[in-house]
């Protein structure tokens, strides 16, 4: 017997929890703390029956918070203190004694909490969450009907489960009901709220600009940057193109569009990939080097770039064709005085330096590998924290503090080349990236971004990776992309990546094709493993597995005679067009009256093991299957 | 089952002959009067005269090997016509006591309703505890015995209809009916058999008939199949047109039945369809129908009972 009070309690507390929790990053500092306290307060208070905060206090409470943030609300900023409230109130009637009312209030207020959560987020963990949500909030309130009857009362196991069952019906329905309205109602891609004031990604992951020394740290997270569907490549052809820097002007490389120069890729290994990239990327990127790219109205620059024609508000996705390892070479004029040109000031240790390589060099081939000899020989090490903030940051890394990110390893390389007289540019993008075994995506999260070289050579555009001429290049750069995510992210991802592409990015010609697709590929199914990339398929495969899990379930429950059993009728009625047997008919009985020799034999065999002291052997259910198999093969008789 | 029931081999004997050669149709009723016999109990025959009773229970005792003896029952039957009594011996100055006809190992009572109560009842009192006092002195009746009743149901007149209670120590109770058409006009054109009856010969001894009362008693009754009884008696008990069901005493019997009819199949183990054979004849007529109901037949209504109980399949 469990007290109702009790459950109600649980259920409480986990319906405010369930409804907070897609929330709370986004809650004030304050409320942030406030809330795990009121949990806490609220447990302790329901155990001990004695609660700190009595009902005419909370009652106060909730007034002045209340003001507090309706001072704060104007147009501008509406959600924010909308959702810190909604909170707040969650908290503080989680924390007093609840009367039935109260526990209304609280599974009300969480389902308002989760779908205040909507205009911040739309993560994957909604559904889950609502789903849960649902079912706990009908749960209470069936509870709640007997509560309001009789506080004191305790429910028996049995009741318990006719309980939930009843209560299981509503979210069952509602669910069905839910799947049909996705097809039908308008749905936002976007969080309706934060779209507007972009969250906080921008300070790290890739920049437009590359200003070494700018900041001590680049801490950079593991947020999304984009993925890649594609097969697996090689690690070090991991490079995503995504902007070409070839302008130096007081330690900031920025970009010009180059105009007259033509170029031609050629050889190297073809590769088709399909890109998502979230919203409002202003740079396309590609594996290098793109060969051209579809699914999107683009411009192309002749330096490779590619941008979106107009920002995307939504997550979107483009394909590429690309050349991995391939050469590029310039074809015809090409203004070689933009990426020669030199900034107004230039340190003058590293000109010295750049200047002692062009006199020991007869080729600009041999001034490559004189300057690579050159980072190796000052000890270079790869960092990207505790870096000296100085005017000259370049100066400071290559000869004193000797410790920098991929911006310092590219600027200074690209910087000496020119000093030595071979024409250089930094392209930016990332480097590396995690494949997805189960979604066969590449991940590539920010702070895989990167910063390389390519420097003019005889006409050809060669790709130099400075950082990798970092003492510890091997132990840090390669090994970031080496570095396995946890499986619980890449799961994680795996299922946030289709979430995206099946609900958040859906629409109906979308659907309509994954259709006619599945169809297809049904219609001439082979079995070649990148079908089942199809996210159609897997559904018919998780649904297909589940039934019959559950038939093998429900067959293995019954014992060994049931099943013998089933068999029998199922095979005297097929053959004798039977619609049904009576329960009080016996076996021989219905075998006499049908005078069918089989079923005479099954019947006494059977007789005289389910009714004599006999235990059944091998051989008995070896010969009344048997009998069965025979029953089973006589055709039904006219 | 095991060979040295030499007694199960003559049983069938018995019915196989008797249903074969004299008396043809007659075969459930008289499978169910061996039944009787090996549960040890007794059989009551309800038909109007003239379907055979009285040759089948001949035929029985000749096929059986059983001494008869035959009570024809009439409302001036006096209790020791049945049990007997002792006569006063001049020559040897004491009184000697003549055993009536009670005294046979198969009993034939006719008309058993036409009797007075008194006499129904010391016929009855012999029926269940198999021995007979007469001036003090206890007689043991013969060992197998058993009494084959019959009453006329149509004929009231003059009649003390068997009380529920004296009709609960009958095992079985049966009708005849008439046999089959070609059958009867077989019987008509021959006259009937009871001369030939003279030449049946035994087929078994009265040990062999005790051996396999002994073997009844040991036939496997399941779990699941003892259920089922006390399903069929807990539905006739909650059935509506029924006063009072099948007693605890009904169910017992219905279990030996079952146990004798399975004996009779060769098997040592009851199955559900020995069970649905006896039920009807073992436990009609312990039905108490409530009186609006009266009217109705008792085997219909127990056959609706029984067949609206599911067969315990596992």
């Amino acid at each position: 017997m469990i007290k109702v009070k009790s459950t109600l309690e649980l259920l409480a507390l986990l319906c405010g929890l369930l409804g907070v929790m897609p929330l709370y990053l986004y809650l004030d500092p304050a409320v942030q703390v406030l809330l795990p306290l009121a949990f806490i307060l609220g447990i302790i208070g329901a155990k001990s029956d004695h609660y700190l905060v009595g009902p005419k206090l909370a009652t106060v409470i909730s007034f002045i918070l209340f003001g507090l943030y309706l001072v704060q609300l104007n147009l501008a900023n509406v959600v924010s203190p909308v959702v810190n409230i909604l909170a707040l109130l969650l908290a503080i009637r989680l924390l007093t004694e609840k009367s039935g009312r109260n526990y209304l209030q609280i599974f009300m207020l969480s389902i308002f909490c989760l779908a205040a959560s909507t205009l911040l987020t739309l993560h994957v963990a909604f559904f889950p969450i609502l789903v849960v949500l649902i079912f706990l909030v009908t749960t209470g309130l069936v509870l709640l009907t007997f509560y309001n009857q009789d506080p004191g009362m305790r429910l028996g196991k049995r009741q318990r489960r006719a309980l939930l069952g009843t209560a299981a019906i509503l979210p069952l329905g509602s669910l069905t009901l839910m799947i049909f309205f996705f097809f039908l109602l308008p749905r936002t891609q976007f969080p309706l709220w934060n779209f507007l004031n972009p969250g906080t990604t921008a300070e790290s992951g890739f920049n437009e600009k590359v200003s070494p020394g700018i900041f001590a740290n680049n801490a950079a997270s593991r947020n999304l940057a984009f993925r890649a569907a594609c097969e697996q490549l090689p690690v070090d052809s991991l490079y995503w193109r995504g902007t070409v820097l070839n302008r130096l002007e007081d330690n900031v490389w920025t970009r010009v569009e180059p105009r007259y120069e033509s170029s031609r890729i050629t050889g190297g290994r073809q590769v088709n990939c399909t890109i998502f990239l979230p919203s409002g990327s202003r740079y396309l990127f590609t594996p290098d080097r793109p060969l051209d790219l579809q699914g999107l109205r683009t411009q192309k620059d002749k330096d490779l770039v590619y941008k979106p024609y107009r920002p995307q508000k939504k997550d979107f996705s483009y394909e590429v064709r690309s050349s991995l390892n391939s050469s590029l070479e310039v074809n015809g004029r090409i203004n070689r005085s933009i990426y020669l040109a030199l900034p107004r000031r230039v340190p003058e240790s590293i000109r010295q330096a750049a200047e002692e390589i062009a006199g020991q060099s007869d080729s600009p081939q041999s001034t490559i590998t004189l300057l690579e000899d050159f980072f190796r020989r000052q000890n270079l090490t790869y960092s990207t924290s505790n870096l000296p903030v100085t005017a000259n940051p370049l100066e400071e890394f290559l000869f004193n503090d000797k410790r920098g990110y991929c911006e310092y390893f590219a600027s200074s390389f690209a910087l000496m080349l020119r000093l030595a007289g071979v024409p250089s540019r930094l392209v930016g993008g990332y480097h590396g990236g995690e494949y997805n075994q189960l979604g066969g995506y590449y991940l590539v999260t920010d702070e895989m971004a990167h910063v390389w070289v390519e420097a003019l050579v005889d006409d050809e555009w060669l790709r130099i990776d400075p950082s990798r001429l970092a003492t510890n290049a091997e132990t840090t750069l390669l090994a970031r992309s080496r570095r396995p995510l946890p499986l619980m992210t890449r799961v994680g991802d795996f299922i946030s990546y289709y979430w995206t592409q099946a609900v958040i990015t859906y629409d109906m010609q979308k659907q309509f094709s994954t259709i006619r697709d599945t169809a297809k590929t049904l219609k001439d199914f082979k079995v070649e493993p990148q079908r089942f990339k199809q996210p159609a398929l897997y559904v018919v495969a998780l649904v297909a597995i589940l039934l019959i899990f559950r038939t093998l379930h429900g067959y293995r429950k019954l014992s060994l005679q049931e099943k013998l059993l089933n068999r029998f009728h199922r095979a005297v009625r097929k053959r004798y067009k039977l619609n049904e047997i009576p329960e009080s008919t016996g076996l021989l009985e219905l075998a006499n009256r049908l005078d069918d020799d089989d079923c005479r034999r099954f019947a006494e065999l059977y007789a005289e093991l389910a009714y004599s002291r006999l235990e059944w052997t091998e051989a008995d259910k070896k010969q009344l299957q048997e009998i069965l198999k025979r029953l089973e093969q006589h055709k039904p008789k006219d | 089952m095991t060979p040295e029931l030499a007694g199960q081999a003559n049983l069938l004997k018995v019915i196989d002959t008797l249903a074969s050669r004299y008396l043809q149709g007659k075969i459930r009723v008289l499978r169910l009067a061996v039944i009787a016999l090996l549960a040890e109990g007794h059989l009551l025959l309800e038909d109007i005269p003239g379907l055979g009773k009285t040759t089948l229970a001949l035929a029985l005792s000749r096929a059986l090997g059983l001494s008869f003896g035959r009570i024809q029952c009439t409302s001036d039957l006096l209790p020791s016509d049945i049990t007997g009594l002792s006569v006063y011996n001049r020559e040897e100055n004491n009184f000697r006591f003549i055993q009536g006809p009670v005294f046979n190992q198969l009993l034939l009572a006719d008309e058993v309703n036409r009797a007075m109560p008194k006499t129904q009842s010391a016929m009855l009192e012999a029926m269940e505890e198999k021995r007979v006092t007469v001036e003090g002195k206890t007689y043991l009746l013969p060992e197998p015995f058993m009494v084959i009743a019959t009453q006329n149901p149509t004929d009231q007149t003059g009649t003390y209809p068997l009380p529920e209670s004296q009709l609960d120590r009958f095992l079985i109770t049966s009708d005849i009916g008439y046999p089959p058409e070609e059958l009867e006009k077989a019987i008509i054109s021959k006259g009937g058999i009871r001369d030939q009856l003279d030449d049946i010969q035994p087929l078994i001894t009265s040990e062999e008939i005790l051996a396999a009362r002994r073997a009844v008693r040991e036939v496997h009754i399941s779990d699941s199949l003892v259920d089922y009884i006390f399903r069929i008696a807990k539905g006739t008990r909650a059935h509506p047109y029924v006063l009072s069901g099948i007693s605890t005493r009904g169910a017992i019997y219905m279990a030996t039945a079952a146990r004798a009819a399975a004996f009779l199949q060769r098997r040592d183990y009851v199955i559900p369809e020995d069970i649905k054979l006896v039920a009807v004849p073992v436990g009609a007529h312990r039905l108490i129908l409530s009186p609006q109901h009266e009217t109705l037949r008792k085997q219909e209504i127990l056959q609706s009972v029984v067949e609206n109980i599911s067969v315990p399949m596992l």
